[in-house]
């Protein structure tokens, strides 16, 4: 699954991000079609000096589960989701590249809980620019 | 199983391309530098990769 996002300094040390993620899939078995939206809002704090740096950080992610064929398990959700990375980025304007462990805690329903019911581990990286 | 759809990702990519010459733009115009960042990400906190392939999708 794929998110864009946008990240703003609040402090030194202290950055929010907000993002918009979508995917789609569909059953070999069906033409029944899954479509997954989400929104995670975090706040992350920087470790480190200089173009490699530690992140860690946490927030929520808000999203809406659309299970085609099967109105129960669609509806909005809400999970809890944690952060500790590398961040690669070099002082001033320019690329930016980030990996780490993104476990999530979902809440909720359990057929609309994301990814899953409870805790789930998992793992991101991210291209971008900075400016 | 889940037969995954290549649109999101297309998409995905024009719209940080289009974030990206927007966020030059922006830059050259301002004295600050490094207070803002746009980047795609790749699971992590916006999706997790087991969501799409969880049993809960391979029933037919």
């Amino acid at each position: 699954m794929f998110s864009i996002n946008y990240e703003r300094e609040i402090s030194d040390r202290i950055r929010a991000r907000v993002g918009f993620g979508w995917w789609t899939s569909e059953s070999f078995f069906s033409d029944a079609e899954t479509s997954l939206t989400t929104v995670p809002v975090t706040l992350a704090g920087l470790l480190g000096r200089g173009a490699h740096r530690l992140e860690l950080g946490g927030g929520l992610t808000f999203g809406n589960r659309e299970e085609e064929n099967i109105p129960e398990a669609s509806g909005t959700f809400l999970s809890l989701t944690g952060l500790v990375g590398y961040r690669y980025h070099r002082p001033g304007p320019g690329f930016l590249f980030r990996a780490g462990f993104t476990p999530f805690y979902g809440f909720g329903d359990e057929d609309v809980a994301y990814p899953d019911k409870g805790f789930f581990p998992s793992l991101g990286i991210s291209f971008g620019y900075a400016f | 199983m889940v037969k995954l759809c290549g649109r999101p990702a297309l998409t995905s990519v024009v719209l940080l391309f289009a974030l990206m010459v927007f966020a030059r733009t922006s830059s050259a115009q301002s004295t600050a530098e490094d207070r803002n960042a746009v980047y795609l990400e790749l699971g992590g906190n916006g999706g997790c990769f087991r969501s799409i392939t969880s049993e809960r999708y391979q029933t037919g």
